[in-house]
């Protein structure tokens, strides 16, 4: 170990290059997925507290909202309170501000708190009653650091913040429905139905009557239980983009290790012969290698983490309102994909040094 | 006394390109156990080259060489590794420690590679006294004279207590009061511990430090003159 050691202390330009792409890689990796399951959960999460017990919205729309802008008219609302079993409906429309970057819901109150029970809880000031008045969350609040009587522009339209609500529900900004409908050039339309069933009991079969039953077939319908997992597999090239990523952070510290182990033992060349007069196996040369490799990425990963630790500690002092969410089944599997890139990039120089021979070896300049 | 290496028609020839060349030529050699040999020749006529298949860093074209019962000739690279490592022990000109680690260091890591427990505390202080390194433990190789550098490298050659040791050109980068140094070291610890000794040299003041001085040419061995010395150490080992 002392040799490895002062190996990786020998260079330390090329050692701190070399752990600073290790831990680039972990970096982007957990920035990456800690910020997009952040963002789902969150969304999941005031989707959920909505308490609806499905969710009902245009043909071919998604669940990821500030991802589509189909509507469907308003009149549907009595068709679904028609239907056996639905007790509440409560429209909305949706617009994403490009301004906050984040999404402005249009609601009823009356059907909303009809729908949600608890509803939403203004802790200070009150609800919107004029069409330019609004409602923010307190996150927004206190990112924004907001008072009442602040103003928004929403679609070129300035809305007085008349009252703060709980935070955790819906969206971070509520106005009424019928301004965003007609500044939306939506008149008469909505983005999503909120539905509230008799009972619980009563669920499942609203929900399998409003997929195969005329006019409401052909229209996304979706549990309340299943809106995160629902919201996971609709996201775009989620899943394509997340591998893309971690495949880039995998090629940079491969090569890099690749790299800094190849120049280590054409360097070490000498060091090498000597080992081997000793009587140093190959495997006991390739074991040397392979552990300064590891040390280099173990190392890698306890900086990326500490960095990533730091970065959305930054994040979050600038964008209060952005969520992330690092579990620890990512953050071993980036020490696993890490250590896995580490051990890959060595095992070609790992080999050539110990094919190396030792003649040639001790007499290397 | 028993013989330690056997080598016997000894041919090694290098392809470089597409020309042979060859480097050893039919070399008959015996060495008996705790014999100091010198080996003398003009540059390339094959002394390294001798070294080099006695340790069983590189492979002869043909012949046998046997260091005590084991054929290097007709061994693996893995069994010659591992007799390199139970048996022989090297020292180089350019002393060839890790400049990264301390003398300490260069020493565990032969102990390290050889395993543990084959030799015991006592010796190696025993080796460490004569060597006079004692205080020189904690110091890097660059910290150190020419001269320490060469007894650091002397103790991790004899630190595993192999049979044999094969020195190349060990005063080559040191001055004269050094190399007296080294060298009598290396005859006293070949006189305690009774480890066989070859030692390549183009100085006839450093063979004479030996109990047979070898002297090859254009890959062959011309003569073994027998030397006083090894008079006198047969005659202490038959006592």
């Amino acid at each position: 170990m002392g040799l490895i050691i002062a190996n990786v202390k020998k260079r330390p330009t090329r050692t701190i290059v070399s752990i600073l792409a290790v831990s680039l890689g972990v970096v982007m990796i957990l920035l990456f997925v800690g910020l997009t399951q952040g963002m789902l959960k969150d969304s999941a999460y005031r989707t959920q507290n909505i308490k609806a017990d499905l969710l009902f919205q245009p043909p071919g729309s998604s669940l990821l909202l500030a991802l589509n802008n189909a509507t469907m008219p308003i009149r549907i609302k009595d068709k679904l309170l028609e239907v056996d079993g639905i007790r509440h409906v409560s429209p909305m429309l949706h617009q994403f501000s490009k301004q906050s970057f984040s999404l402005i819901f249009g609601i009823d109150p009356q059907s909303f708190n009809q729908v949600s029970g608890d509803g939403i809880i203004v802790m200070e000031g009150r609800l919107f009653q004029a069409p330019f008045e609004c409602i923010v969350d307190d996150v927004y609040q206190q990112s924004h650091h907001t008072k009442l009587g602040d103003t928004l522009n929403i679609l070129n339209h300035t809305f007085t913040i008349v009252g703060f609500f709980k935070s955790g529900i819906a969206a971070r900004i509520l106005v009424p429905l019928e301004t965003l409908q007609d500044l939306n050039d939506s008149k008469e339309k909505a983005s999503i139905f909120y539905i509230k069933c008799d009972s619980d009991s009563r669920i499942e079969p609203v929900y399998q009557h409003l997929l195969h039953v005329d006019p409401f077939k052909g229209y996304n319908v979706t549990r309340a239980s299943d809106i995160y997992k629902v919201m996971a597999s609709n996201l775009p090239g989620l899943k394509e983009f997340t591998a893309a990523i971690i495949v880039s952070a995998v090629l940079i510290s491969f090569l890099v290790i690749l790299l800094t182990m190849y120049t280590t033992i054409t360097e070490r060349t000498r060091e090498i012969g000597i080992l081997k007069s000793l009587g140093a196996s190959k495997g006991y040369i390739v074991n040397l290698i392979l552990k300064e490799s590891m040390l280099l990425t173990v190392v890698g990963v306890g900086v990326g983490l500490v960095l990533t630790f730091l970065a959305t500690r930054v994040l979050h002092m600038l964008y209060p309102s952005l969520p992330f969410e690092i579990r620890l089944e990512w953050i071993i599997y980036v020490a696993f994909i890490a250590l896995a890139s580490g051990i890959f990039g060595s095992t070609y120089p790992a080999y050539r040094a110990a094919r190396q021979d030792p003649v040639e070896a001790l007499m290397y300049e | 006394m028993q013989d330690i290496v056997t080598i016997s028609n000894l041919t090694k020839i290098y392809r470089i390109g597409k020309v042979d060349v060859p480097a050893l030529r039919g070399v008959n050699l015996r060495i008996k156990r705790g014999e100091f040999i010198a080996v003398m020749g003009p540059s390339g006529c094959g002394k390294s080259t001798l070294l080099h298949i006695m340790g069983g860093l590189l492979s002869p074209t043909s012949g046998d060489v046997l260091i005590e019962d084991r054929n290097l000739g007709r061994c693996s690279d893995r069994e010659r590794t591992e007799i390199r490592r139970a048996k022989i022990g090297f020292v180089f000109q350019r002393f060839n420690l890790f400049s990264t680690i301390s003398a300490r260091e260069n020493l565990q890591l032969a102990r390290q590679i050889r395993g543990n427990g084959t030799f015991d505390t006592h010796t190696v202080e025993e080796i460490l006294g004569i060597l006079g390194l004692q205080d020189k433990m904690d110091h890097k190789p660059l910290e150190m004279s020419g001269g320490e550098q060469q007894r650091v490298a002397l103790a991790r050659a004899l630190i595993n207590r192999p049979a044999l040791i094969l020195a190349d050109e060990p005063t080559g980068n040191l001055d004269t009061v050094n190399s007296q140094i080294v060298l009598t070291m290396l005859r006293d610890l070949n006189l305690r511990f009774n480890q066989t000794v070859v030692m390549i040299t183009h100085n006839s003041e450093a063979a004479s430090y030996a109990h047979r001085i070898v002297e090859m040419r254009d890959g062959q061995i011309l003569r073994q003159p027998r030397s006083e010395l090894l008079v006198e150490h047969e005659d202490i080992f038959s006592r």
